[in-house]
């Protein structure tokens, strides 16, 4: 295998197999191993961008129904971002009920405790009633969290490293990618489905040629790759990235060509484009046919940068049978209103795809819960798959959890020699 | 709801006349209400709205272009709601689909919009 292939393979793959056993790992029991093993053992999970956040005051309410809980992100007078638990010290009212805004001084409606941005408790009502109590000592209660470029991540688990050991190599090779840049869609919705099979259907570039026939028929591939294989393919502890190759044929539809004619060509269209323009994660093989990365930051989140602007796809376990997926779309600021219709452009084809992707996955789930399939089996092309059942095994036997795995049918010499490179 | 028709402003510059039997339609404010229009109308109804505006794309940039970001007065702002869901239902008569929605999508009644895809789509 790989001679037959334009694929770059990066990183440490030995440990991968190409056999898993999903059906045991879609019960309720497996769930509340993942939630204790994963997402309360040690990960740094994004939540939001901090576009979100961008003056003192700017707050947002994230609900995370996978810790059943909901937090309080607000930039405070001083600038730090700072993510707070939504609740109120007194009786635990949900402190800031939904939305987001900018305000410095948050307000219980359950008896008017008054918080600063920063989470101290600023004051209480009928004050003489609480005997012996300590305002200074009743602030919100702080969610731990960092920010890495343009996310947001918190961490929930009572021991855990620091932000930059969990991103590894990602840490130093995005910077500034989020500078310049506006959100332009946003989109949530509640599968029917497991969180691992939605994460997995972003991951592979293996099912564009089939799934995406009806929205973007040649926005990848060329010559020589009838596939459409990955340009490039890395593995890493918490994290999997691929290059999609553009195609340099791509035919613009009538109304793509209108609409991009004043300005940049954006999704599905994919000019040749100067990799040393881009942080150096972006295209990190600078294949000259470049549409797009996909970077899988473990467990739940997909990052898709392209020369434009990119996309989040968090993916939110609400239970082993329900995902709440959120998507969040940027380009670079549009010089001008002709450039936002471009852009419009672009963010509904893309959405459009989405809703292809959209449509595999609750079937799926369907069907493999139905116990038929022993394993499902993942080429070579589908590694960040392998790779993200790798990293969550390893987070959960760490933990004394003993998830299921088959060994892998990959020669072990092709794995050294990518483990060589 | 966040799309409040009645503010809508719905006059054309004087430039896009022939355009002005479709504004009250068709200018609309948000993703979410472009999105909603599209899956209301048949395939002829959007071709024709399609066969209208697609000549006058150019145009309606240039006169776009004029302004500023955020400085759109009511009658440019009502021409790029236009040009706006013009963009963004497009493409089932420029992919040749046989409806204005296709087979094996997600359930689009399903799609949830937020954020800025729920509200007046800035200029």
């Amino acid at each position: 295998m790989g001679t037959d292939s334009i694929t770059i393979f990066r990183g440490e793959t030995a440990h991968l197999s190409n056999r898993v056993p999903v059906a045991p790992r879609l019960t309720k029991e497996f769930y509340e191993q993942e939630v204790a093993g994963i997402f309360r053992g040690g990960a740094w999970v994004s939540i939001a961008s901090v576009q979100d956040f961008k003056e003192p005051g700017s707050y947002k309410v994230i609900e995370l129904p996978t810790f059943k809980t909901s937090v309080l992100a607000v930039r405070g007078e001083d600038g730090e971002l700072r993510v707070f638990h939504n609740v109120c010290r007194h009786r635990g009212d949900k402190l800031v009920h939904g939305g987001s805004g900018c305000k410095l001084r948050f307000t219980c409606g359950f008896h008017g405790w008054r918080y600063g941005a920063n989470g101290e408790l600023l004051s209480i009502t009928d004050d003489t009633q609480f005997r012996g109590f300590k305002r200074e000592e009743h602030g919100l209660l702080p969610v731990d969290s960092g920010v890495w470029q343009d996310l947001l991540y918190i961490n929930l688990s009572k021991e855990h490293g620091t932000l930059e050991e969990w991103m590894g190599p990602l840490w130093n090779q995005y910077v500034n990618y989020g500078q310049g840049i506006e959100k332009v869609s946003e989109y949530r919705m509640v599968l029917r489905t497991n969180w691992n099979l939605a994460v997995n259907a972003f991951c592979e570039g293996y099912h564009n040629l089939f799934i995406h026939k009806n929205t973007v028929p040649d926005y990848q591939g060329g010559k020589g790759n009838p596939m459409r294989h990955r340009a490039y393919l890395e593995v890493g502890p918490h994290f999997g990235r691929y290059s999609a190759h553009g195609n340099q044929n791509h035919k613009a539809t009538p109304a793509e060509a209108a609409v991009y004619a004043h300005g940049d060509k954006l999704f599905p269209w994919f000019p040749k484009t100067d990799p040393g323009a881009l942080p150096q994660g972006m295209n990190p093989s600078h294949f000259p046919e470049w549409a797009f990365d996909i970077v899988h930051l473990f467990p739940n989140c997909v990052f898709n940068p392209q020369a434009h602007g990119y996309q989040y796809l968090w993916f939110w376990p609400i239970d082993a049978d329900h995902t709440e997926i959120r998507v969040e779309a940027f380009f670079r600021k549009a010089p001008n209103p002709g450039a936002r219709l471009a852009q419009a452009y672009s963010k509904v084809r893309l959405r459009e795809v989405l809703r292809e992707d959209l449509a595999t996955m609750e079937a799926a789930h369907a069907a493999i819960s139905s116990q038929a399939l022993p394993y499902i089996v993942l080429s070579q092309q589908e590694m960040l798959i392998q790779n993200h059942y790798a990293a969550a095994n390893r987070m959960l036997q760490a933990k004394g959890f003993n998830p299921p795995t088959l060994p892998s049918t990959v020669d072990p010499e092709w794995s050294a020699g990518v483990a060589a490179q | 709801m966040s799309n409040e028709k009645s503010d809508l402003p719905t006059q054309l510059p004087a430039a896009f006349a022939d355009l002005q039997p479709f504004a009250a339609e068709w200018a609309l404010p948000s993703e979410q209400a472009r999105y909603l229009k599209l899956h209301a109308v048949t395939l002829d109804q959007l071709r024709t709205f399609y066969e209208a505006v697609f000549p006058r794309i150019d145009a309606i940039v240039a006169h776009l272009n004029q302004y500023q970001r955020g400085q759109l007065p009511a009658e440019a702002m009502a021409l790029y709601n236009l040009a706006l869901t013009f963009t963004e239902t497009s493409h089932p008569i420029d992919l040749r689909w046989r409806d204005v929605d296709f087979d094996d999508a997600y359930n689009w009644r399903a799609f949830g919009f937020v954020g800025p895809s729920a509200t007046q789509t800035e200029s």
